[in-house]
């Protein structure tokens, strides 16, 4: 497929800054929320404050950062049969995308498909590292995997509507919150 | 002349006139800031147009790779070289399943094959979940636009809509509305046994969907119910996965002025065995329904690179007035036009080519450069044409291709003048005397002064 | 410079003095200006029509009457851009397809040619009047013709110069498509006019005829205090050679 010569290469983003900056800002403008943590410990307890948990339980999905976090949470955790009913759900982003304030989530068994969309706040863990400047570039890496997860998604910023007279709901079917955490070390 | 009625009916309707002209500004006032913002955009653009332009040359490759793909994965993968065809191919899978009540993403190819009326006459009951196709589910209406189904109603309609189907106190406050069919879909998604959507694009080199979405609606519909199926017309295809990048970015900062839609969601099979969730089956419908005539032609063929962003019908002026429905066609504005005379059923589509004023505003913004309005000139050679407006372009054609004719006819125009009224029923003059003053041609042309004086006595 | 004025067979049967101005003016600047007599028109109500056989016999006519011609200057885009861009696909595989790519390079739409090409913008003209100006869509799109006006009225002594909204949207002329859909037509037009009548101008100026004759008539009708007023017009009326 590639030895067409004519398809382009990806377009970087003209005059990227500061990833991390970018990303927070880029997901601000979308209504997304984002905070960035040295360790495991504090993101949590900032997390808690961002989110005080109402007694429902928490998803946390089955992947290392999402389960670091999870362990300095005083939640109960579920599992996916009981999405619906939970408050949070925590899941590992693969990456962020600073351009548009987004993070990529692979879904396979450690991590369903419906979490993101069911409770009604979205927590994405995702390291510091792992924050790249366009889609483009996240969608390279992901091509390079031997095969692809039969779900990925990228999301920027909480669920929403525009459908009547084009004013701006937030939650439409989805999550009402969306809140990255940049995690420097586990 | 239906359609010049259609046309007009709307441009007289005021109420409607004002929330396109709203609408349509907001539009393309959040895109020109993301445009504003964006210093790449031209580069966005070239890259673009390259990775669709591939397209045009590649269908076969890519789509035998699509499907091989997606095959080795255990998904079905369909042909369907018109709507009746996808139709039924729907039906067969949802009744092997024993599948009545399921839930719908939005989906233009949907709309295209008419797939709910086929579905409904058969006795099954599809759900629209994004709202605005929930709303024109409805009203029993067809949508408005392509990015933006119920753009046609307002806040009091919406209202009235939602209030009286859920059998609920009267509002009109849109996060009200908006939450009581959030409310009144969980429970479809969550028992849904069956969920349909289209598809944004679909990757060759992978083998995957890519449905885009802000409400997410698409991932429950995708991930919830036991079957998926995902009608996807041919065009949609696009090489490899790293050409979403250029693709998306653009198509969420023409459509809605977003810099990327909340979600974009990447589908490469049914649940595997390593696998949490999912649905179990996934069949991929592969549209035709008169694509491959597009790509045949080489006057049209270009238009099949079109991303249905919707911004050349939100810059056109005359679709920014009227909306979608005197369209009569699923895909309004110029690039439907252009795609009408190859997908419509009805012979009289054609005729949109000529509901336009060629002024190219669309060329200009389309974000994978379509030079529609050209397109759209070239393709008004196709249409079969009355024989007195043949015949009467046949005259104009012979005087203005001979001088001295032309000179006859500089005289004639003047002495035929004083009896203006007379003409008054020949089309072309009714149709100028319908809004405006026809022109008083002077007692000379310019050409007739300057042969008479030459260059010299006036100055 | 010798100079073929293209006079565009609407400008002749019914905006002479349309052409009559960009002859004065180009003369005045010192040039001698030729109007080659066998021309008609340039092809394009029968192209966008679509009628392409019909549109090339007259194309024809303007190949061999500004063939020889080195520069030609035509007080109109869109007739500009007919030659300029719809040439080439018009006689695509036909004997003139040479000929008709070379002439598009040799044509220019007046207020472009003083600016970019003579480089001039001060032609001298003092009019104390209000103006606001029209886009129109051929000019602006195909050829780019957006700043060159206003450069030429930024040196007209006493003129006032109040940019409408909207500016670049279409007036709804387009050719056949005025008498065939006149509704949409004049609702185009309409918002034009509005547009330009909240400038508080006293003139609607452009730098095509086909525009202003549609606007002039839908101004009359509605009986608008407005007037359409050619670029040309303007700037020769403002040198005293009208
Ligand atoms: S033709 Fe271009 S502008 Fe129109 S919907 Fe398609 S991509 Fe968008």
């Amino acid at each position: 497929m590639s030895s067409d010569v004519r398809l382009p290469g990806p377009v970087p983003v003209a005059g990227a800054g500061d990833l991390p900056e970018v990303f927070t800002a880029a997901l601000a403008s979308v209504s997304g929320e984002a905070f960035r943590a040295a360790g495991a410990a504090e993101a949590a307890q900032r997390l808690l404050e961002a989110v005080p948990p109402d007694g429902r339980p928490w998803f946390v999905a089955e992947r290392e950062l999402a389960q670091a976090l999870g362990q300095h949470l005083p939640v109960t955790w579920t599992d996916r049969t009981g999405l619906a009913e939970c408050q949070v759900s925590l899941t590992a982003a693969e990456w962020a995308i600073a351009d548009t304030g987004t993070v990529g989530l692979l879904l396979d068994a450690r991590q369903p498909r419906a979490c993101y969309l069911l409770p009604e706040v979205h927590v994405a863990v995702c390291r510091t590292n792992a924050l790249l400047p366009t889609l483009s570039d996240a969608l390279l890496r992901l091509g390079e995997r031997d095969q692809l997860p039969t779900a990925c998604v990228f999301v920027t910023g909480p669920s929403r509507t525009a459908d009547i007279e084009k004013t701006i709901v937030i939650p439409a079917h989805g999550p009402k919150r969306l809140i990255a955490v940049l995690l420097d070390e586990i | 002349m239906s359609r010049r009625q259609d046309f007009a009916r709307s441009l007289a309707d005021l109420d409607l006139r004002r929330k396109m002209a709203v609408s349509m500004a907001q539009a393309l006032g959040h895109r020109a800031a993301r445009v504003a913002e964006t210093p790449e955009w031209e580069a966005l653009r070239d890259a673009a147009q390259a990775i669709r332009a591939y397209g045009l040359t590649h269908l076969d490759e890519m789509l035998a790779q699509f499907r091989h793909q997606l095959e080795a994965r255990g998904a079905r993968v369909h042909w369907a070289a018109d709507a009746e065809a996808a139709n039924r191919l729907i039906l067969d899978v949802l009744r092997a399943r024993g599948v009545t009540r399921f839930v719908k993403g939005k989906s233009m190819a949907t709309e295209e094959t008419r797939l709910n009326e086929a579905l409904i006459a058969a006795g099954l009951d599809p759900v629209e979940t994004d709202l605005g196709e929930y709303l024109v589910q409805l009203c029993g209406d067809r949508p408005a636009h392509p990015t933006a189904p119920a753009v046609h109603l307002s806040r009091q309609d919406c209202g009235r809509l939602i209030c009286q189907h859920l059998g609920a106190p009267y509002t009109d406050d849109p996060t009200t509305l908006s939450l009581m069919v959030r409310e009144d879909l969980r429970s479809e998604f969550l028992r849904s046994p069956a969920g349909i959507t289209g598809a944004n694009f679909a990757v060759a080199e992978t083998g995957t969907v890519v449905i885009v979405d802000n409400e997410g609606n698409q991932g429950l519909v995708s991930a919830l119910p036991d079957l998926h199926i995902a009608l996807v017309g041919i065009d949609k295809l696009i090489p490899r996965l790293q050409d979403l990048g250029p693709l998306l970015r653009l198509l969420a900062r023409n459509a809605t002025g977003q810099t990327l839609t909340c979600y974009t969601t990447l589908i490469s099979g049914p649940r595997q065995a390593e696998d949490a969730d999912g649905p179990r089956e996934l069949h991929v419908i592969l549209l035709d329904n008169g694509r491959r005539a597009m790509l045949a032609d080489p006057t049209a063929r270009q238009a099949m690179t079109c991303i249905r962003c919707g911004v050349c019908c939100n810059i056109c002026p005359i679709y920014s007035k009227v909306g979608g429905h005197p369209y009569g066609f699923t895909y309004p504005g110029a690039v439907g036009s252009i795609w009408a005379a190859f997908l419509s059923a009805d012979p009289g589509a054609e005729e949109l080519a000529h509901i336009c004023s060629l002024c190219g505003a669309c060329s200009e913004v389309c974000p994978v450069r379509n030079e529609l309005s050209h397109t759209l000139a070239a393709m008004r050679r196709r249409r079969h044409r009355p024989w007195a407006e043949r015949l009467g372009m046949g005259a104009l054609a012979a005087v203005l291709a001979r001088p001295s004719l032309y000179r006859l006819g500089t005289r004639l125009l003047r002495w035929a003048h004083p009896f203006r009224r007379l003409g008054a029923a020949v089309p072309p003059i009714r149709g100028w005397t319908l809004g405006r003053e026809l022109p008083h041609p002077p007692s000379r042309s310019f050409q007739e002064s300057h042969r008479r004086w030459g260059g010299h006595r006036r100055e | 410079m010798q100079i073929a004025l293209f006079v565009p067979c609407h400008v002749d049967q019914f905006m002479p003095q349309v052409a009559e101005a960009a002859y004065r003016l180009l003369r005045s600047l010192g040039h001698n200006v030729v109007v080659p007599e066998a021309q008609t028109c340039c092809g394009q109500p029968a192209y966008n029509a679509g009628y392409w056989p019909e549109s090339r016999r007259i194309a024809r006519n303007f190949l061999r009457v500004f063939g020889e011609h080195g520069t030609i200057v035509a007080p109109s885009g869109s007739c500009v851009s007919m030659v300029r861009t719809n040439y080439p696909g018009l006689f695509a595989g036909e004997p003139e397809e040479a000929a008709a790519r070379a002439l598009g390079h040799r044509v220019h739409e007046l207020s472009s040619f003083l600016v970019d090409i003579l480089q001039v913008t001060n032609l001298g003209a003092e009019l104390p009047v209000t103006v606001t100006v029209h886009d129109s869509c051929h000019a602006l799109r195909e050829l780019g013709v957006r700043d060159q006006p206003r450069a030429l009225l930024a040196q007209v002594r006493g003129l006032t110069l109040v940019e409408m909204a909207h500016s670049e949207v279409c007036c709804g002329f387009g050719g056949l498509f005025s008498v065939k859909y006149p509704e949409l037509s004049t609702a185009m037009a309409d918002e034009k006019l509005d547009n330009a009548l909240a400038t508080g101008a006293q003139y609607l100026v452009g730098v095509e005829a086909s525009c202003l004759l549609h606007l002039q008539g839908r101004l009359r009708r509605r009986a608008l205090p407005l007037q359409t007023l050619h670029l040309a017009e303007l700037l020769a009326w403002g040198k005293g050679l009208l």
